[in-house]
């Protein structure tokens, strides 16, 4: 079975004794208001005791779980299914017990039997599942046929049924068929549902694992095609540039200008390579290249370029960084390239006159970074697009040039590699706002 | 005498480029795109600045180029451009490596693709200085 299914098994345990903990709460208060405030003859001190039992029984399944799941090594789930096994068999030898003294087949809450065949039949084999059926319905006929024929004491519920019904055959008899027909049919059913419940979910669970590895070997070819592709680009735009800058002689105008569309394109194509490369790169190569630096070093690397280029543009930049924000672990290379794949965007996107901004603030477990600019904005419908590959706003104006697309996508890759969040609010014509989030301390994932 | 360059690239065309535009700034300038005879020729010709790109797929791969060159003392205080794909990460972790170990001085990372009068500029630059 898949490594992954483990925990569905782990949970189901867990969840069995943390229920066990609360029916334990539930059958104090009620062997209490039943006894004391509907004045039903039940035999509370043994009852007591039972709960008891059962108390300590459910702290030795819950320290048994325990140190199954902190072992590294072994056939963990078998030994949890019998962990499960163990909680069943006390559980039903514990319930008739209760049962014998509040009343025995005459109580009602014979029917809680129904609860372990439907546990049970959900995690375990059919013939598992009728094993522990066939041992709940001879616990309750041994105890009907003990009391019947006076073996054991019937303790009467008066108060609450006032014919004694544990010495009827006909009653019992009847009772007795329908119990076992009721518990065969529910856990066949209960059996069938679950083991497709299962199967789809195994089912879904190899197909994840299949399309992730799909997935790969796509970001693998793209990654080989556009390394190939590259190579041939640095050499055209070489030849090129040999001719542009005139070494081979001189050129007339409209060789020149020929000669320099082609360069232009050539170079344009190039970044655009460039950016999928990166992109494909990334999506490969889970972060493995971690480490604890200064934010604020590395921010303030980037904003002196920005606020060169802030500058040129007539662009207002403001700058806050809380400086109780210390050292973070992450990739530096990846977030210097986030920083400042986001700030040239709202210095290219935003009017002379206007103006940009980053403010890095602190958090208990992470920091929260917003660029925000007085640019052409996002039109609203478009928002949740620009993360997507090779998207490119509709509302740009033409005597922008625009990049190759990708570049949004790679600042949201590295913040998935960071395990950060990213989200963007816009104002078309009026203003953008983009703030993300970077974990201090991101998990690893190998 | 003119200064002695010294290309290194598998990749005939871009070479032939490097090669006319760092010559027109008045370099002699020697090409190899392996390995092996730019070995032999960093050693006969004695070049005052090497470039070689790391990723090459011909007999002596870059790097392993580099770690040979590293060996030899005569070669401490020569000026290597090295021309990758990935200055980024690897390059850095290469250059302290470098730095560490093989004591470099000298040694500049550039990403690839790089304009030959860009190229041609920077050898300049390291040459005059």
């Amino acid at each position: 079975m898949d490594k992954r299914l483990i925990p569905a098994h782990v949970l189901f345990a867990k969840w069995f004794i943390r229920i066990r903990w609360i029916a334990i709460v539930v059958l104090i208060i009620s062997a209490y208001i039943v006894k004391n405030l509907f004045g039903v003859s039940i035999q509370d001190t043994p009852i007591y005791i039972l709960t008891l039992i059962l108390l300590t029984l459910n702290s030795i399944h819950s320290l048994l779980l325990r140190w199954i799941i902190r072992k590294e090594s072994g056939p963990i789930i078998v030994w949890i299914k019998r962990e499960i096994h163990f909680q069943i068999i006390t559980d039903l030898i514990i319930l008739t017990l209760m049962l014998h003294f509040s009343g025995g087949i005459e109580n009602p809450l014979i029917v809680f039997f129904f609860f372990h065949m439907i546990i049970a039949s959900s995690i375990f084999s059919s013939l598992e599942s009728y094993l522990h059926t066939t041992f709940a319905l001879i616990l309750v006929a041994l105890l009907a046929f003990l009391e019947c024929y006076g073996v054991i004491p019937h303790y009467h519920l008066e108060g609450f049924v006032n014919h004694d019904l544990y010495h009827n055959q006909f009653y019992l008899f009847g009772t007795g068929f329908i119990f076992s027909f009721t518990s065969i049919l529910l856990v066949s059913l209960t059996h069938m549902i679950f083991t497709r419940s299962i199967k789809i979910e195994e089912s879904y669970v190899r197909s994840n694992i299949e399309l992730e590895k799909k997935d790969k070997l796509q970001h693998q070819y793209v990654l080989r095609v556009t390394h190939d592709i590259k190579g041939h680009l640095a050499a055209i735009i070489s030849s090129l540039s040999v001719v542009r800058t005139k070494i081979t002689g001189s050129l007339n105008e409209r060789q020149e200008e020929f000669i320099n569309r082609a360069y232009v394109r050539t170079e344009l194509l190039t970044s655009f390579v460039k950016d999928l490369l990166n992109l494909t790169q990334k999506r490969l190569k889970q972060e493995k290249e971690f480490e604890e630096f200064l934010l604020k070093d590395l921010v303030q690397k980037v904003v002196s370029t920005v606020q060169i280029l802030a500058a040129d543009k007539s662009i207002e930049f403001n700058f806050y960084f809380d400086n109780s924000i210390l050292k973070i672990v992450g990739n530096p290379f990846t977030l210097e390239e986030l920083f400042s794949n986001l700030l040239m965007n709202a210095v290219k996107y935003t009017p002379p006159g206007g103006h940009i901004g980053l403010s890095v603030k602190n958090q208990p477990d992470q920091i929260i970074a917003e660029v925000s600019d007085s640019g052409i904005g996002i039109p609203k419908e478009e928002l949740s697009k620009i993360f997507d590959e090779f998207y490119r706003a509709s509302n740009v104006p033409k005597d922008i040039k625009t990049g190759s697309g990708l570049g949004l996508s790679i600042v949201k890759q590295i913040i998935e590699n960071h395990q950060g969040r990213i989200w963007v609010a816009s104002e078309v014509g009026v203003w953008t706002r983009v703030t993300f989030t970077l974990p201090k301390n991101p998990v690893l994932i190998n | 005498m003119n200064k002695k360059v010294l290309l290194i690239d598998d990749d005939e065309d871009l070479l032939r480029s490097f090669q006319v535009t760092i010559e027109n700034q008045g370099f002699a300038v020697y090409t190899s795109d392996n390995g092996t005879d730019g070995l032999a020729l960093l050693r006969s010709e004695k070049p005052d600045l090497l470039v070689l790109d790391v990723m090459m797929r011909t007999n002596l791969e870059g790097y392993n180029l580099l770690h040979l060159i590293k060996k030899e003392p005569e070669f401490k205080k020569l000026p290597i451009i090295i021309l990758t794909g990935m200055v980024g990460q690897l390059g850095v972790n290469l250059a302290s490596g470098v730095e560490d170990e093989i004591l470099f001085p000298n040694v500049r990372f550039q990403d690839k693709p790089i304009d030959p009068i860009i190229l041609a500029r920077m050898i300049e630059d390291i040459l005059s200085s």
